[in-house]
């Protein structure tokens, strides 16, 4: 089972998201944005890092490139649900360009946990 | 040279030497050449009189021209011996008619329409316009010789910018303006017009010209850009409206499947789960219903109320809303019976209800709010943030003592969308509603830093009705 930093600033993306880990096995860890994000990163081991892309203190973008730059091993998930700032397209090809996978909300329960799967290697 | 007298020799620059024994040749310039020289000769020894221009060389090297008259000289018996020649400097006439010239040359071909109207007769008669003025108009100059330019308006002509030309014609000084005219053949033009009054040396005013250019396309292209924007703030409000949306569905379907597919949630989980599915559903409602609100507004009938009346229902509605720790001060120096506003009621109090929970929000539902009601009348001596036609206005101010907002976001505050609240606090559709809402009803909102944020929302005031109307 993985051990999962999530990334996310809207409450109930987070709270269900996290439900939905834990409940398949996995331990998940939470901050509310980018800078929260980055120094839990820091300052434990995960597995997997999941991560909003638009997010008030600090573009997720932004926070996918910091995480892959500072270890390129560590897989990173993007999520994106479309922006008034940026196209989503172009947020999710910036994203798309760093991060390990990239997923458009709103997705399903077996999609995030094929692709927590998929980039933990871990199918038990 | 044999003889010259005084002033043939200031003419040529030999006050004090004098010119006898100078050589004829070295007082000319370098086009008095050998031939033109013995063709003068020729023709006066012939006992017949040159009259012609002669490029002069006076003794400081200097050049110009004289109108010259080159005579036979005769001895008492008739016989020819020698040559006279009259010279008259004309240099500068010459300057002059150069550069007269090619002022009108200029005119004449400039690219921009140019007419020129008498003044000292009645009814401004046109008594010059160059080809590029025929050609933007399709009239021939001589079917308008003689006609006051109004010929050129139609049935859409702006009446302000005719008001506006009337004034400067009668004011005697120049005008800057755009106006719709129409051309021979009934199309319609964007002339941008420049129209200035001369003045004689003594200060009489002794025409008008002015100075047209079509400019149709550019306020085609502007047009274009206009509705290209508007496409792009659409979009980005679509951008928005899905990324909030998608955000409400998103815990909706996960806490959905959780609760269906999972066979270990124990009760308080399960609870959980409906709680949160219902709390995003109502979020989902919440922006759809302010997105309904949005698209409809331009339907929203109006009425003419008393902007006074409307700002005490206003106050008391929203500043019910407020937490118990914002102190709500209220204060008017409009006297509250003369004027109307036009407005919708209901929108006009939720705006208020915006403002007011912005600035609670500002504060951290603790500190003051100052709201005033005034008449102002526009520009103010600070017109640059108010882009608003001149009148008067009703202004309500809502000033809170929060951290004011960062310079920054001021120009984007009214964009869909913006907002630097939590997720939970709002979407930011609200200061983008009012402001399209305010817009709708031919006024405007301002944001300015002023301690804590102030907003300003200024609204025409319809013309002043019996105290009855409500």
């Amino acid at each position: 089972m993985a051990q999962i930093l999530l990334i996310e600033d809207m409450k109930g993306v987070r709270d269900s998201l996290s439900m939905v880990l834990e409940k398949a096995g996995h331990t998940v860890t939470l901050a509310t944005d980018g800078a929260e994000g980055m120094s839990a990163a820091q300052s434990a081991a995960f597995d997997l890092v999941i991560t909003d892309i638009l997010m008030p203190t600090r573009d997720g973008s932004e926070v996918v490139i910091s995480l892959k730059k500072e270890d390129a091993n560590r897989p990173v998930l993007a999520m994106s649900g479309g922006s008034a700032m940026i196209p989503a397209e172009d947020a999710l090809a910036l994203a798309g360009k760093f991060a390990d996978e990239v997923m458009q909300k709103p997705f399903s329960r077996n999609d995030i946990l094929a692709a927590v799967d998929r980039l933990t290697g871990s199918s038990d | 040279m044999i003889a010259a007298n005084a002033s043939a020799e200031r003419l040529f620059g030999y006050p004090e030497a004098g010119l006898s024994g100078v050589k004829a040749r070295s007082l000319r310039g370098e086009s008095y050449t050998d031939e033109l020289r013995e063709e003068i000769r020729g023709a006066v020894l012939a006992g017949n009189v040159w009259r012609g221009r002669l490029e002069f060389l006076n003794r400081e090297g200097g050049t110009g021209f004289h109108e010259t008259v080159v005579s036979p000289w005769r001895n008492d018996a008739g016989d020819i011996i020698g040559l006279i020649s009259a010279n008259r400097d004309i240099s500068t006439d010459m300057a002059l008619v150069a550069e007269t010239d090619l002022v009108l040359e200029a005119i004449r071909n400039s690219n921009f329409g140019v007419t020129i109207a008498d003044a000292t007769a009645a009814d401004l008669p046109l008594t010059y316009v160059n080809q590029a003025f025929e050609k933007m108009t399709g009239y021939a100059f001589s079917e308008i010789l003689g006609r006051n330019c109004r010929f050129l308006q139609g049935p859409e002509t702006d009446r302000d910018a005719v008001l506006a030309i009337r004034e400067a014609i009668r004011r005697e000084v120049p005008i800057t303006t755009m106006i719709l005219n129409y051309r021979k053949d009934g199309s319609r033009f964007w002339n941008r017009l420049q129209l200035s009054p001369i003045h004689d040396g003594q200060g009489n005013l002794c025409a008008f010209m002015s100075i047209q250019l079509d400019i149709t396309r550019d306020v085609a292209t502007r047009a274009v850009e206009r509705e290209r924007q508007k496409m792009e703030s659409l979009g980005r409000f679509a951008g928005g409206v899905a990324h909030d949306v998608n955000n409400a569905l998103q815990p909706i379907i996960l806490m959905g499947e959780t609760l269906s597919d999972t066979a270990a949630l124990d009760e308080s989980e399960a609870a959980t789960c409906v709680r949160s599915i219902l709390e995003n559903a109502y979020y989902a409602k919440d922006i759809v219903g302010r997105l309904l609100q949005f698209s409809k507004r331009e339907g929203s009938a109006r009425e003419a109320v008393s902007p006074h009346r409307i700002f005490e229902d206003a106050v008391r509605f929203a500043g019910g809303m407020l937490p118990r720790d914002v102190e709500l001060k209220v204060s008017s120096t409009e006297d509250g019976s003369v004027y109307r506003i036009d407005v919708n009621r209901t929108e006009f109090v939720q705006i208020f209800t915006n403002l007011f929970l912005n600035a609670s929000q500002a504060m951290s539902g603790k500190g003051r709010l100052d709201v005033n009601l005034d008449t102002v009348t526009l520009p103010l001596s600070r017109g640059d943030i108010i882009n608003l036609t001149h009148g008067r206005y009703a202004r309500f101010t809502i000033s809170d003592t929060g951290s004011g907002i960062p310079t920054e976001d001021l120009t984007r505050i009214f964009d869909p969308f913006f907002t630097s609240k939590r997720p939970t606090e709002g979407t930011g559709l609200g200061l983008t509603t009012a402001y399209g809402i305010v817009q709708g009803w031919g006024g405007t909102i301002t944001a300015e830093n002023d301690d804590g944020a102030k907003f300003s929302v200024y609204i025409p005031l319809s013309s002043t009705t019996n105290a009855d109307a409500t």
